[in-house]
């Protein structure tokens, strides 16, 4: 179809692939090619001189006439595209598709006489297969972003948000239409933030996990993680922000923070407490090292003790214990198995030197010892008021039947002078068997009050240097005798084991004892072997014993008797304890050797079974000074003395006062004597001849040894010999009588006194 | 030779021209309003008359990043290249403005190029014709074209710039759905365009001024 006045164009119009319209000055159709008859089903014939707004009515025209407008009037160029105006002209394709065209109008002929071309371009091809590409990826794409948890927001580069996921509608509250184009720095509580991390990422870096918030129209905060990337869109680059709502993780966080932080401070209550139970407790408290060196006390130790921190910390606990209990805590360092020690009993050393019961806890733990002290001082009086109690109970038991014993004895004495007194008065002589029955009773009654005072531990030592093994040799013919015929004596004795600082009568006794004894555990006859050795005793070893480390002398006394029961072993050192009939023993022997072995600072031991035999061992201190010569043989012979030699007697007790200025007389002595010290005294300023002073020590009033004190200071030539049958007065120290000092022990017999009175003023 | 100091804009010229500017350019916003179905306010505040190096510096100075273009060409009494300058980074409000807001980012990306030409082409059409219309002279202006660069980019299209060209370097400021968009228009045009233009809007002046009096 032909428009006149384009005849020669309208068969390359006509084959033309896109659609042609020419709009004369009145804005009539002047050209209608057959591609835009095809489209839109309007014929050439038809279309012709009419204007589009009676071609397509109710169409959008009003873009198109403003372009033919502007290039009519002012020959400008327009261009429609189909994203901005979608279907402008309704037209459809051969197939009856809609179909989907750009439109460009130009201004067409001379300057000033313009036409206006229309010229239709079909993109329905190109526009399907963008929409295709686009949906498969905006498919894809909103898959992702729309099942992501996160808010996804896109934005340019001013910040502006061009795109926003379904999570971001939610987290900031407002639809995805309007946020797109806000600012984003806007959204976020922290605007200028959010600003410089866009900014960041804009200039390539990475930003990972940084932390915003976002206030809610409720007034709640979330706090988000934000991580932003940049990507560029054709010419355009992006960001991308990623944003985690973090509010509920950072609240567990703070609850788990605030929950240490209490924790701490729970902690810091507890410490709080145990410190100040450390400090305001009563019990004394320590921690040491397993070598028990004190690492820490607490203030009760300054308290109770006077002992500061500073000087206690650093030392060996031991040194804050009684000597006698050092054994047991030595144990305690010592031992390989860190278990706990429950009611451990030591006598705490104070600073002013007492000593306090504590009954100690310890537990081990992280390589320390934490350990508790209660005060028991009381109750270990208490005790030791009841053991007193049951030890004079037991002294009462035995004084009836020591009275007895003691009775047949006087019986024996008494009889025997009365008989021996009739005879006399009668002018009969053969008095002498009367006298040595009495004086054997006499005898016994002295040995067994002497036994007693050996098992209180009153009885006065002497000690003296002893060669033991050289006494065990010298007392052997008088064991032999005391042993019988049935019982053979060895006695293994080496040159150099050395003496020991002992009583020598009392060691004498303790043999004695236990050969008779022995004796009697072997009623058919056997073997008493004495050996002596040197022994060294070392740390742990003295610890275990209680005595002190160093050489000893071990003196052993084995038989090959009966041995003891468990039980019996047990109760052996018990005073009064006895295996022996009545009137066979008085229970006193094996007590009588503990009290002297550990009065001696020794350790005795009983090693016994049933139907073997027993082994005693004594552990005596080894002494280093020379032995004093041999001891004296047990002479009968009586030591006279001269006319010319004057004793002084002192006795406040009539009766001993007359008997021994008697038996001295007998001596052939001069004697004289005195009630008192002040009498004494007056009588040595009389007579200046006194040459030696026999003085009891227990007298009312000046005692033995200021009285002697005195006489000395008045006449320093004047020999002094204490009598005393009871060691705790003033002349003993520690059951130890000072070397200086001369003492008889009362009751004496005639020899003894000579002896000792001889001795004294020999010396 | 006629230097561009010569030829500088008397007062009352550019007062005139700004006045056929405003003019244009509301014609513009009628248009672009029918096209978009909102309302789109634009106006120029000012005008200046630089040479194309300063027009190039101007830019330079003012824009820190990318810009974009839409470009035109006319040619008739006056001739030379018409060309509707934004930052490109704005572009996208500008395109969303125009879309409406119903399309996902992608498909603004997509869109950009045509919706920005179109736009610029409304814009740049209107103010030409307009310009044309008022000074009773006919231009032809080619289809619009998408360009993006610097201001020296811009500046220095092929065929390559004959000495002494000048360009007419408009602001304008869109406001589109709460969006304040500055861009530029910049008629880069010949001496003797130049002369013309002076001439045309002493006419013009001349007809008022005459009415006025």
């Amino acid at each position: 179809m032909l428009n006149t006045s384009h005849d020669n164009s309208t068969p390359i119009l006509d084959a033309l692939d896109c659609g042609i319209i020419v709009l004369g000055y009145q804005r009539q159709v002047t050209a209608w090619n057959a591609w835009i008859a095809a489209a839109s089903n309007i014929r050439t014939t038809e279309a012709t001189g009419k204007s589009m707004e009676e071609l397509f009515p109710g169409r959008p025209l009003g873009p198109i006439l403003v372009a033919v407008n502007e290039a009519l009037e002012a020959g400008a160029s327009s261009l429609l595209t189909p994203t901005l105006h979608p279907a402008l002209l309704g037209l459809r394709t051969r197939a009856g598709q809609p179909l989907i065209h750009s439109i460009s109008i130009r201004p067409i002929g001379a300057i000033g006489a313009y036409e206006c071309l229309i010229q239709i371009s079909d993109v329905t091809g190109a526009m399907r297969r963008e929409a295709v590409l686009r949906q498969r990826q905006n498919a894809r794409y909103d898959a992702v972003m729309e099942s992501a948890a996160e808010a996804i927001l896109t934005l340019d580069d001013t910040g502006a948000i061009q795109g926003a996921n379904s999570a971001a509608e939610v987290l900031f509250e407002i639809d995805k239409a309007s946020l797109a184009g806000q600012p984003s720095a806007r959204l976020f509580v922290e605007g200028d933030r959010w600003s410089q991390l866009h900014d960041a990422s804009r200039s390539g870096q990475q930003i990972v996990h940084r932390e915003v918030s976002v206030k809610r129209r409720n007034g709640s905060t979330r706090h988000l993680e934000a991580s932003i990337s940049r990507w560029s869109g054709g010419a355009k680059q992006f960001t991308t922000a990623f944003l985690r709502d973090v509010t509920d993780r950072l609240s567990s966080q703070l609850k788990l923070k605030t929950l240490n932080e209490t924790l701490e401070q729970r902690v810091a209550d507890a410490t709080g407490e145990r410190d100040m139970i450390w400090r305001v407790s009563q019990d004394l408290f320590v921690v040491t090292d397993f070598g028990l060196k004190c690492q820490s006390v607490n203030p009760a130790w300054t308290e109770h003790l006077g002992l500061d921190e500073s000087e206690v910390e650093g030392k060996a606990f031991e040194d804050f214990v009684h000597p006698e209990d050092v054994a047991a805590v030595t144990r305690l360092s010592l031992s390989d198995s860190r278990v706990v020690v429950r009611d451990l009993d030591l006598r705490m050393r104070a600073n002013d030197g007492r000593f306090i019961w504590y009954s100690w806890q310890f537990m081990p733990r992280n390589n320390q010892y934490y350990a508790a002290g209660r005060d028991i001082n009381v109750r270990r009086n208490l005790e030791d008021q009841l053991r007193q109690s049951q030890k004079m109970e037991a002294v009462g038991q035995l004084t009836g039947g020591i009275a007895h014993d003691f009775n047949n004895m006087l019986g024996v004495v008494i009889s025997g002078l009365n008989l021996i007194q009739r005879r006399v008065d009668r002018g009969e002589s053969g008095v002498h068997q009367l006298i040595a029955a009495a004086t054997e009773g006499a005898h016994k009654a002295a040995m067994l009050t002497q036994r007693l005072l050996a098992f209180s531990r009153q009885q006065p030592l002497s000690p003296e240097s002893l060669d033991v093994g050289r006494m065990v040799q010298d007392m052997s013919e008088l064991l032999r005798r005391t042993l019988g015929e049935h019982v053979t004596l060895n006695t293994v004795v080496q040159s150099d084991d050395g003496a020991v600082l002992a009583d020598p009568s009392q060691l004498e006794n303790v043999l004695v004892n236990l050969a008779v004894n022995a004796r009697d555990a072997m009623p058919q006859g056997g073997t008493l072997t004495i050996e002596t050795s040197a022994l060294l005793v070392d740390q742990s070893v003295a610890a275990d014993h209680g005595i002190s480390p160093g050489p000893y002398v071990l003196i052993a006394v084995r038989d090959t008797g009966s041995g003891m029961s468990a039980e019996v072993l047990e109760r052996a050192f018990e005073p009064f304890f006895t295996t022996k009939g009545v009137g066979k023993g008085t229970g006193l022997g094996l007590s009588q050797v503990f009290g002297f072995v550990k009065q001696s600072g020794g350790y005795v031991n009983i090693d016994s079974k049933l139907g073997v035999g027993t082994t005693i061992s004594i552990w005596l201190p080894r002494h280093n000074g020379p032995a004093d010569g041999a001891r004296r043989a047990n002479s009968q012979d009586v030591a006279n003395g001269k006319p010319e030699e004057l004793i002084l007697v002192v006795e406040d007790e009539a009766s001993v006062r007359q008997l021994t200025m008697q038996m001295l007389e007998d001596l052939d002595y001069s004697v004289i004597s005195a009630e008192n010290g002040v009498e004494g005294l007056r009588i040595l300023e009389d007579r200046g001849d006194v040459s030696l002073l026999l003085t009891d020590v227990v007298m009312p009033g000046m005692n033995g040894r200021e009285f002697a004190d005195a006489a000395v200071e008045l006449r320093p030539d004047l020999r002094v010999l204490f009598t005393s049958g009871y060691a705790r007065d003033a002349i003993v120290r520690n059951g130890i009588i000072d070397p200086n000092v001369q003492l008889l022990q009362k009751p004496a017999t005639l020899q003894a006194l000579a002896q000792k009175v001889r001795l004294v003023l020999d010396n | 030779m006629i230097t561009p100091a010569d030829l500088v804009l008397e007062e009352l010229e550019r007062d005139a021209l700004t006045e056929l500017v405003n003019i244009a350019v509301s014609r513009a916003a009628k248009n672009l309003r029918e096209m978009v179905g909102r309302q789109v306010f634009l106006s120029v505040p000012r005008i200046n008359l630089v040479g194309r190096q300063q027009a190039i510096d101007i830019l330079d100075e003012r824009e820190m990043d990318r810009l974009v273009a839409v470009h035109q060409v006319f040619e008739g009494d006056i001739t030379g290249r018409a060309l509707l300058i934004f930052p490109e980074e704005r572009s996208l409000e500008l395109v969303r403005a125009v879309a409406g807001p119903d399309h996902s980012l992608e498909d603004i990306i997509d869109l950009e190029q045509e919706a920005l030409a179109e736009t610029g082409n409304i814009i740049l059409n209107s103010c030409l014709a307009t310009i044309a219309n008022l000074l009773r002279r006919s231009l032809r202006v080619s289809l619009p074209e998408v360009i993006r660069g610097t201001g020296t980019d811009f500046f220095n299209l092929a065929p390559p710039p004959l000495p002494g060209e000048v360009v007419l370097f408009l602001y304008i400021n869109f406001t589109v759905k709460d969006n304040d968009i500055t861009g530029y228009i910049a008629m880069l045009m010949d001496m003797p365009s130049l002369a013309v233009l002076k001439g045309l809007l002493c006419e013009f002046i001349e007809r008022i001024g005459g009415t006025d009096k």
